[in-house]
């Protein structure tokens, strides 16, 4: 058995066998940037090969057994883990809740998000305050973002709710929290809340890109304001729009935290979503494979429309 | 754009408005943590107490173990940007200046995980930290945390890497130098707004992640800052003047250190985007 | 990056395998160093400062009568414990002591994890308990839990505003309604409207305590209590005239947010006069004295009533606290007993109620009628009304799923939402009572058949 070293100490195990051996130690003798890559990026691979590769598959296994999570005993089922989800009367209104969820959540972050960057993009007094101000919410825990929401919009004694009483929006001693359609309108606002300012910082980003001088030249052709931002500003944050709109797409379909902690899925399962399903089966019900098997379903969703996105987008670039 | 004053007065009027939609529940929060009971429960709710009372903050005090979820969210966080990072860098500095064998294969598998976020892959990551016999330790919430940042620092570090000049590398490759010292004396150093932006983008989710950190940790004295909030409110006999106050108490630090490091989190956000 | 150098040869394999024994060698040592302290772990639901203090000192000083015995002490949030349970459980470092709720009792009875205690309970004297308390967590004829302190509903209601409307105590569902409506005020310049009765039904926890108390005051169980046989289908009829009185006294005459208020919101609601009365476990006494004590003389306790007028409501939903022991090694099973019966001098039951009064009271009558309890000074002020909860409606009480005795059924009750789902949407309207009703049979019929597997 020999030893390689290279001038990068780093060490490589090489197997007894002398004709794996030659064949091999040539090639990396030879390729010596493709292995120093290989050595840099060693242990993200075997970081996502162990914790992300494997739990991938071990979810598609789960979801076809029944666990036992004290004894750990499994039992297999074949398919009839996702066959009881589709036969569940729930399914239907779940899959509603997410949806209306996910759509109205990035609708809202997007169109604040927009205005906020066009805001903070100018150069006006005041507007680095702002900017921070506007920032705040990606760091307040959302378990205090949770209660506060609440507070504010407690029937008896929050302000928000007060309010909407007094201009005979709500009935007396209502809170949005206890209507079906008012959660899920309060869980949006506060996922907008929350999610805003990553969509802002990304537009500002794309928009600090944009060179003066396009404006400038376009001013010279005389091209209004609007005209202006519909000509250069636009075309510059497709790219960044289509990114984010599949990532925040893919963050909000899979959010649990804040409509568990703010009001657990009710009144009545009107708030009810995915996530907390998935949650309830484990934690709640411990059924594990049942949960493993929600979480596959969620991931083919979410494949399925990405993809589907990523298409139409190929397909506009295309034109 | 010279801005004309139409456009001047529409920023600052969608300004405020977004100040307020933002700034009014803080400020609520921070307020209402500050009203004695007698001024809290009232109708209609009054905007400023006529006096300023901490008695809140001193129940907290005499009642909550406040200082040891500090401490516990703190190693959680600094641990899992420390190790998340330092697997990031390194890879996304592969991808970005080499070719290697499976290059393709190691993007799809990145991507893989940006499709199978925490909540999908729940069970089966619970299941795997339990059969290393990690549950109830700190290490393995840092361990979880990493799952659920590594696939999106890495994005990010990539496009940050991307934006710096491949060739400042393949100059010092060809004076010489090797590659571990081009990457830490040449590199980082230039890299160092985007990756300093990215470590807070880490700590952040790490300080606020809370599905995982509940389920895993067994013992009291390692909850985290999230947890231990959400535990507190379902104690029976909680108030709303100690939950506005716990709350104020869990936001400041993150806000304070966010302060400090704005600048540089934006500088790279803005690095990274010129380039693409 | 650094300069590592490992050299894997034929002539590594000896220092490896030195390596391994040193690092076993090493781990035994540690595992073998004689340890004459018995070291127990101790938890206890119990979170606020003043209830695990006291705790915490009673520790302390009966380990004072035992030197070889380390107790290590944590508290663990109720919402918390289920999922702690399972996760130490799986780990083998379940607790040895647990200081807990009667659902936990039962789920971890359910997993063989228990040590029975009736040769402890025997020893400190049956009878001195109540009765009630013991049977709740009895099963196969063996006593699991030692009962510490009781958990209590009734109705918690404003005397002055009773005596201004001219109203006596409810003896029956319709008095109930009667006087709930007759309270109703409303809102005028400054002051919140007044509501008469609140009917708290969060999705987690609190609908099902809300519903039940209804449902056992008119005779409903889920098991009967005498075979521990599956009844709920026979109650059905019950369980829907339950949930129809409980959604129209939600409707008559509660906030219309209570359809999803928790404990912090209904007791909020009653100490500040949003509502004057309430379904209340006891502790709006604690909370008024810190946040509107002018309001706390005006407070007094009736049983909640039954359906009809001239028959005393059957039960109502209760639960207790108790002292669980968990299986273990015969050393520390025997010194946990110890320690358990050193807890449990009149006085120290005594002492750990009033670290609560009113919400805690003794569940044994000698801590009940001890001078360390009557001596506290809220208890003296409430007497009459703790002698009523005591006398009246102790005795007699239910936990979801434990009225044959012990059942897991009643920690997955806890764990999960299914109840709470089905309330919430019969107070919507979006389902009939019987609907609900009938998903709520569903369930706990299919969880039932589950656990008995």
């Amino acid at each position: 058995m020999t030893i390689q070293q290279d001038h990068d100490a780093r060490v490589v195990l090489l197997p007894t066998s002398r004709s794996i051996a030659r064949p091999l130690i040539a090639w990396w003798e030879e390729n010596s940037e493709r292995r120093i890559g290989l050595s840099f990026i060693a242990p993200a691979i075997l970081f996502l090969v162990l914790f992300v590769v494997f739990p991938v598959f071990e979810v598609f296994r789960l979801s076809m057994y029944v666990i036992d999570f004290t004894t750990d005993e499994e039992r297999f089922v074949g398919i009839a883990n996702y066959l009881r989800i589709f036969q569940d009367p729930r399914m239907g209104v779940i899959a509603w809740n997410t949806a209306i969820w996910t759509v109205f959540s990035l609708i809202g972050q997007f169109a604040l998000g927009l205005a906020a960057a066009l805001c903070i993009n100018q150069n006006l007094p005041g507007m680095k305050v702002i900017r921070t101000i506007l920032l705040l919410p990606y760091v307040v825990p959302v378990i205090v973002l949770a209660l506060f929401w609440r507070w504010l919009l407690d029937g008896s004694f929050g302000v928000v709710s007060a309010m909407l009483q007094s201009v005979a929006v709500l009935p007396p001693n209502q809170s949005p929290l206890a209507m079906p359609d008012g959660a899920m309108v309060s869980v949006i606002l506060a996922n907008i809340w929350r999610g805003f300012p990553f969509v802002m910082i990304s537009y500002w980003a794309a928009l600090q890109a944009i060179p003066q001088e396009q404006y400038e030249a376009a001013a010279v052709d005389g091209a209004s304001t609007w005209q202006q931002f519909r000509y250069v500003t636009l075309p510059h944050l497709t790219e960044v729009s289509k990114v984010m709109l599949i990532l925040r797409f893919i963050w909000t379909i899979t959010f649990f935290d804040i409509i568990w902690l703010i009001s657990r899925g009710g009144p009545g399962s009107a708030t009810e979503h995915w996530p907390i399903w998935i949650y309830q089966e484990a934690m709640g019900y411990f059924r594990f494979g049942t949960a493993a098997a929600l979480g596959v379903i969620l991931a083919g969703v979410m494949i399925l429309v990405s993809a589907a996105l990523i298409t139409a987008f190929r397909r506009k670039d295309a034109r | 754009m010279a801005p004309t004053l139409l456009s001047r007065i529409a920023t600052y009027a969608v300004a405020a408005l977004l100040v307020g939609f933002i700034g009014f529940p803080l400020f609520w929060m921070v307020i209402s943590s500050l009203k004695p009971a007698s001024e809290l429960f009232v109708y209609p709710p009054s905007l400023l107490p006529s006096r300023i009372s901490f008695e809140w903050y001193q129940s907290l005090w005499a009642e909550s173990d406040a200082l040891t979820l500090f401490k516990n969210s703190l190693i959680i966080g600094l641990s899992t940007t420390v190790i998340c990072l330092a697997i990031g860098t390194s890879a996304a500095y592969a991808l970005t200046r080499f070719d290697f064998p499976g290059k393709g294969l190691f993007m799809l598998g990145a991507l893989l995980s940006y499709v199978f976020p925490a909540v999908v892959l729940f069970v089966s990551v619970f299941m795997i930290v339990n059969a290393i016999g990690l549950t109830g330790t700190l290490f393995g919430v840092i361990l979880c945390h990493c799952i659920l940042t590594f696939p999106f620092a890495l994005w990010m570090l990539k496009s940050f890497f991307e934006s710096i000049p491949r060739e400042l590398d393949e100059a010092a490759w060809v004076d010489g130098a090797s590659y571990l010292l081009t990457f830490t004396h040449i590199f980082l150093p230039l890299a160092l707004p985007g990756i300093f932006s990215v470590a807070v983008f880490v700590f952040v989710l790490s300080w606020n992640e809370f599905l995982f950190a509940s389920v895993l940790l067994t013992s009291g004295s390692m909850k985290t800052i999230p947890v231990g909030i959400a535990e507190f409110i379902t104690s029976f006999d909680v108030r709303w003047g100690q939950i506005m106050a716990i709350g104020t108490l869990a936001t400041l630090p993150v806000v304070v250190m966010f302060l400090f490091v704005q600048r540089f989190f934006l500088r790279g956000v803005i690095s990274g985007a010129i380039k693409g | 990056m650094k300069n590592s150098q490992c050299l894997v040869t034929p002539a590594i394999w000896p220092r490896l395998r030195t390596g391994v024994f040193c690092l076993a060698f090493g781990a035994g040592l540690v595992q073998a160093a004689p340890s004459r302290a018995v070291e127990i772990e101790f938890w206890t639901n119990l979170t606020t400062a003043s209830q695990a203090n006291v705790i915490k000192k009673q520790i302390d000083s009966c380990t004072a009568e035992q030197p070889d015995l380390k107790v290590k002490f944590e508290t663990v949030p109720f919402s918390a414990m289920y999922t702690r349970l399972i996760t130490a459980m799986r780990n083998n470092s379940a607790p040895d002591i647990m200081n807990t709720i009667e659902g936990a009792v039962g789920f971890m009875q359910a997993k063989k994890g228990l040590v029975p205690l009736t040769d402890v309970v025997n020893a400190l004297g049956k009878d001195d308990f109540i009765a009630s308390y013991l049977s709740a967590v009895t099963k196969d004829g063996q006593i699991w839990g030692i009962p510490d302190w009781a958990l209590h509903q009734s109705v918690w209601y404003r005397k002055d505003l009773f005596k201004e409307a001219g109203l006596s105590i409810p003896k029956s569902w319709d008095e109930l309604l009667a006087a709930a409506k007759a309270l109703n005020k409303p809102a005028k310049d400054g002051a919140a409207a007044q509501y008469g009765f609140a009917v708290p039904m969060n999705r987690s926890l609190v609908a099902p305590q809300t519903y039940f108390q209804v449902f056992y005051s008119a005779g409903g169980t889920i098991f009967d209590p005498a075979t521990g046989a599956y009844v709920f289908d026979k109650h059905k009829d019950t369980a829907v005239k339950a949930l129809d009185f409980m959604i129209k006294l939600y409707k008559e005459a509660s906030p219309p947010a209570s359809i999803e208020w928790s404990w912090a919101e209904y007791r909020t609601a009653f100490v500040k006069g949003v509502v004057a009365m309430t379904n209340e476990w006891g502790a709006v006494v604690q909370m008024a004295a810190e946040q509107n004590p002018s309001v706390m003389a005006n407070f007094d306790v009736f049983p909640f009533p039954g359906p009809m007028p001239n028959k005393k409501p059957a039960a109502s939903l209760g639960g207790g606290y108790y002292y669980i022991l968990a299986k273990s090694t015969p050393e520390k099973t025997e010194a946990s007993k110890k320690l358990l019966r050193c807890f449990y001098t009149p006085e120290r039951v005594a002492e750990r109620a009033n670290s609560r009064p009113v919400f805690a009271i003794p569940a044994t009558k000698s801590a009940f009628h001890s001078s360390t309890y009557q001596s506290n000074e809220t208890v003296q002020r409430f007497k009459p009304q703790l002698e009523i909860i005591f006398n009246q409606v102790m005795p007699s009480w239910y936990r979801y799923g434990m009225e044959g005795g012990l059942h897991p059924l009643a920690g997955q009750i806890e764990a999960t939402t299914f109840i709470g789902d089905a309330i919430q949407s019969a107070a919507l309207g979006t389902i009939t009572s019987e609907e609900a009703v009938n998903r709520i049979a569903t369930q706990l019929t299919y969880q039932v058949e589950l656990l008995s597997q």
